[in-house]
């Protein structure tokens, strides 16, 4: 039983590796249960009338994208199928390029209108100093460009979305992985404009995000990428996320095991170690 | 397939080389890692910041009360010049005195609707819970009683287990993140390089 203490790491990276591989290849189809933040968050969504502008914050990088992008696009599919005008703004230097690269797809296939129903704003400087600005007036925080360098004069759906306030937005959402993100957010969005606010965040973030939905102050939340895969089951949309879901799940039995292991060579070398 | 895939699934191959052990092939790729980021972020921080305030506020639109901030900006290199390093520490307080004023101003209000938050409502268990444990975490840091009293001492071990199962589920979650993104790697070897998954 001490063997177990000594397998060699070489071993466990390469069953890590065929643990992903299994839930990358097959599809397992493992059951998702609906947790209560991805509900509100749907519920919130749904109550909102045709044509209500919901303000997106594509506040990450690439190194988020795994666990990030399927909420994007869960979330998307349900803002189209709604109905809902969407404003996408960036604090991260990346999140612009990456909001436009997942949007576009879904934009098309519900026959959705650049400029009409949704605007990229794209990176805009400055951090939470840019999101303060964008409360007052969009345009001058977004130095009156889009994330394609176009006017927003030209942009009719920008003469709707003059601030970022709760008279003009429905809701507002930040697809987040650090500073600025949903701490910037909560300040300045819902504390100080009282704008409904929900959050997207990564799996390791979610027991220092999930406080902030239990004290009313987010109306919803994606838990990581579990809570993209209850979204898709919620929208009834088929994405990546119930199959980065079933990695998880099948990660995480693997890490139970070894930690099993690990325990139980632990304690029969103290034994051991004891006796003599 | 297209470079910039080629590129990306040997530079992927190059960094999990790492795993079997130290290797030139794992530091190429890790010092080409460094040196791109930096010379993105140089681009970044010109394209962002440099062009639109200095050749286009200052210089082109004529907004010379910016040359002030920007002369802070310079004075903060100051420190590398041991005569004048001194210089640096004025927009050093500055922005220490900004951010603290910030903080003070504007990141108080959400800490006030967690505390609400985590007032006693006896409608659900799960709340009654919530507030135990929150008491017990806050007495386990409170050092001005002695811990002889069995009570005191009895809620503070409490509140030890409360704070290690939220640090056990928040690396829980770390590790879950950590094969996400592993996942998401793999996923693109299979998918996009060997074409083997959809």
């Amino acid at each position: 039983m001490q063997a177990l203490l000594k397998i060699d790491t070489r071993l466990i990276y390469l069953l890590t590796f065929v643990v992903v591989a299994v839930a990358v290849l097959a599809t397992l189809g493992l059951p998702v249960r609906v947790t209560p933040p991805t509900k509100a968050l749907y519920d919130f969504v749904e109550k909102l009338p045709a044509g209500t502008l919901v303000w997106v914050g594509m506040d990450y990088g690439p190194g988020s994208k795994s666990e990030l992008d399927p909420q994007v696009v869960a979330f998307f599919h349900h803002v189209f199928k709604k109905d809902l005008k969407v404003v996408i703004h960036s604090m991260w230097t990346m999140g612009g390029k990456i909001g436009q690269e997942l949007v576009e797809p879904i934009a098309a296939q519900y026959g959705k209108e650049y400029g009409r129903d949704w605007v990229n704003l794209g990176y805009k400087p400055g951090n939470e100093t840019n999101l303060r600005l964008c409360t007052s007036s969009i345009k001058e925080c977004a130095a009156n460009v889009d994330h394609l360098g176009s006017s927003l004069d030209h942009l009719p759906l920008m003469q709707q979305a003059r601030a970022l306030d709760k008279n003009t937005f429905g809701l507002a959402i930040t697809f987040n992985t650090g500073t600025p993100g949903i701490r910037e957010y909560l300040a300045i969005v819902q504390a100080e404009k009282q704008l409904a606010l929900a959050d997207g965040t990564l799996q390791m973030s979610v027991p220092e995000d999930i406080p902030f939905f239990q004290s009313g102050q987010l109306v919803g939340m994606f838990p990581g990428v579990r809570g993209a895969a209850e979204y898709e089951v919620l929208v009834g949309v088929k994405g990546a996320a119930v199959k980065a879901a079933d990695g998880q799940s099948l990660a995480a039995l693997y890490v139970a095991i070894l930690v099993i292991l690990g325990n139980i060579g632990y304690l029969t070398a103290r034994r051991a170690a004891t006796a003599q | 397939m297209d470079g910039g895939t080629l590129t990306a699934a040997l530079v992927t191959l190059a960094l999990w080389t790492y795993l079997y052990k130290d290797n030139p092939i794992f530091r190429l790729a890790e010092h080409l890692f460094v040196a791109f980021s930096t010379a993105w972020w140089v681009g970044e921080l010109y394209r962002n910041y440099v062009k639109p305030v200095v050749l286009e506020d200052i210089l082109q639109q004529g907004r010379w009360g910016m040359v002030l901030a920007l002369l802070l900006g310079v004075i903060l290199y100051a420190r590398f010049v041991p005569a004048i390093s001194w210089l640096a520490r004025y927009p050093m307080s500055w922005m220490l005195g900004y951010g603290a004023g910030y903080v003070l101003a504007f990141q108080v209000k959400p800490l006030v609707g967690q505390i609400t938050g985590s007032f006693l409502k006896f409608g659900s268990i799960n709340s009654v819970l919530l507030w135990i444990c929150i008491v017990s975490a806050l007495v386990y840091f409170f050092f001005t009683i002695s811990r002889e009293n069995v009570a005191v001492s009895s809620v503070a071990t409490f509140g030890k287990w409360v704070i290690l199962v939220a640090l056990g589920a928040a690396f829980g979650n770390t590790v879950l993140f950590r094969y996400t993104l592993l996942m998401g790697r793999v996923e693109f070897m299979l998918r996009d390089v060997l074409k083997v998954a959809q």
